[in-house]
């Protein structure tokens, strides 16, 4: 049994690992022809990383990141007040957290695109709707993953705080946020990675290159008549550098955060 | 005005405010286009490629996040009890590099002259094209399952499988100690400990990894636009929106689109807000 689960671990790891690792050969290979690698090169290159730098990956990827640092900063500071008001107000809050909870399942799209022209039409510059729009779209899926920990965390500790006397400022900001904050890493962290990796809002705001998001940098290498291969490679190579770097990050925040708080037998979920 | 009361009037400011950013820009959009609403959503219905995408997309989304969501567990079940924290920042990965990349990886593996089709040719003498629109299944004449759903099944899983596990393996490892050790004293087995007290207690998560996967597949757009296109056969709706909206530039028709496909997910929003409200806010109400 052991044995068959050490293999299913390695398929899996394999799985994971395995598509990346291959993309990552290729980008250093300049002669990808259809999508191949040549079979005669011995040399590894860094001509496909220099083509796309030279392009302004580097531009673009510090567009994502600012992008989606402001939006999930935005993001997480309105969920956690409607949130925390929501629950100090009692029932009417909770019930009116469900509602924004459950907008979540409603296709965005059906917001986005008039959001989109409005902002358009009151001369928003691209950058900053791109932002408002991000964050606003975060909130239903922000409120959706902190409030069962929030709830959780209130019905246990809320009335024993105020038996010992304490006001509500201090219950929120001494017990609530220290209670919650593992999911707010973890609400971030996906916040983050949503947005990062978000083409089609940014699609639909961005227009002018300059301002380009790195998924939209990586769409231009595949059009209606080919694909640019080797460019390809290398920009979704530094994609999974940057996807990779950005997992260890999150990765570690996280086991910093949860596992070391799940040691002290606290049983908040 | 006492406390309580200014926290309500504070939480019905913020909920009319959200509304407001979301409804608000709706119903402008619908007084400044001379179509009504039901004209934009009847003629949006009435062409094939789009109802036929909206189809595809809704029972996308029902079947896939099941599915997913089962795997998941049985993952992030297994790193929890093996308490591999270090596992978490790999599960990451395939979200942080991103729909689009992970899209853009699967397409170089699974085409014509990649390492799977050659692999699958060598071994089995022959292969499924992934990334073609040979007619695998047809339930239904506006549901037709090609062979190129297969790759966008694989990257949607690939990508979301090991997030939805790392939250999973989150909560499981979120369980207080005393309850899983008072089971093992009990002499319960393990696959009893996981069915009857670790599955039970995180409920809600995983009612909320379900809402979350079913809205994100129903809206699935970066694995099918990579590979397809707005391609006629295997269109899904937010490619197809987006090919309304800034392809042909019309937006009223991908407007009306939307209102479609939400008049579809209705029955799906609504059993949602129940869910949520019977799973993740039961205990307060009973409180």
């Amino acid at each position: 049994m052991r044995i068959l689960l050490r293999f299913t671990d390695a398929i899996l790891l394999m799985a994971l690992a395995g598509p990346l690792a291959w993309v990552m050969f290729c980008s250093f290979n300049p002669e990808v022809l259809a999508g191949t690698p040549s079979e005669y090169l011995a040399v590894p290159s860094l001509d496909n990383y220099l083509s796309v730098i030279d392009e302004g990956i580097l531009a673009s990827a510090a567009t994502s990141l600012l992008a989606s640092l402001v939006a999930v900063f935005c993001g997480i500071t309105v969920s956690l007040l409607v949130v925390i008001f929501g629950l100090l107000a009692g029932p009417p809050g909770v019930h009116a957290l469900v509602s924004v909870a459950s907008w979540r399942v409603l296709p965005a799209t059906l917001f986005l695109l008039p959001q989109v022209f409005y902002l358009k039409q009151i001369n928003t510059p691209p950058l900053i709707s791109l932002i408002l729009l991000s964050s606003l779209h975060l909130v239903p899926l922000m409120v959706l993953l902190i409030t069962p920990v929030a709830i959780r965390s209130h019905l246990q500790y809320r009335e024993s705080a105020h038996l010992d006397g304490a006001s509500d400022s201090y219950y929120v900001v001494r017990i609530m946020l220290p209670h919650l904050s593992p999911t707010i890493v973890f609400t971030c962290c996906v916040g983050f990675l949503l947005i990062w990796s978000e083409l089609f809002t940014a699609s639909l705001v961005l227009t002018s290159r300059r301002q380009w998001t790195l998924p939209m940098f990586l769409s231009q290498y595949i059009t209606s008549y080919s694909t640019l291969w080797g460019e390809l490679y290398a920009s979704a190579g530094m994609g999974i550098v940057s996807g990779i770097l950005l997992a260890v990050c999150t990765g570690y925040v996280l086991r910093k955060a949860v596992f070391s708080q799940s040691s002290t037998g606290t049983g908040v979920t | 005005m006492g406390t309580q009361t200014r926290y309500v009037c504070f939480t019905a400011t913020a909920m009319v405010t959200l509304l407001a950013l979301f409804v608000g820009p709706l119903v402008q959009w619908f007084q400044t286009t001379p179509e009504s609403i039901v004209e934009s959503a009847s003629a949006a219905y009435a062409e094939s490629t789009s109802r036929r995408a909206t189809v595809r997309s809704l029972a996308y989304s029902i079947v896939l996040p099941i599915c997913q969501i089962a795997v998941a567990l049985l993952i992030g079940l297994r790193l929890a009890r093996q308490q591999r924290t270090w596992a978490i920042g790999i599960l990451m990965a395939p979200l942080s590099c991103g729909g689009l990349v992970a899209s853009l990886t699967w397409k170089s593996l699974l085409h014509g002259g990649g390492p799977v089709q050659a692999t699958l040719k060598t071994i089995t003498g022959g292969s499924p094209n992934f990334l073609g629109t040979e007619r695998v299944l047809a339930p239904s004449s506006s549901l037709t399952f090609y062979s190129g759903d297969l790759a966008v099944l694989l990257i949607d899983s690939w990508v979301w499988i090991p997030i939805t596990a790392a939250y999973f393996a989150i909560c499981f490892q979120r369980i207080p100690t005393h309850l899983i050790e008072s089971a093992k004293l009990e002499g319960a087995s393990a696959l009893w400990t996981a069915r009857r007290v670790q599955v039970p207690y995180i409920l809600p998560h995983i009612g909320i990894a379900f809402l979350v996967r079913w809205a994100d597949t129903f809206r699935l757009f970066d694995a099918p636009w990579t590979l397809f296109r707005d391609s006629p056969s295997i269109s899904f709706m937010s490619a197809r929106i987006f090919t309304l909206s800034v392809m042909t530039r019309d937006p009223n028709a991908a407007v009306g689109l939307s209102l479609v496909a939400v008049l579809m997910s209705l029955p799906v929003f609504l059993g949602a807000y129940f869910l949520i409200k019977l799973v993740i806010f039961r205990r307060f109400d009973e409180q």
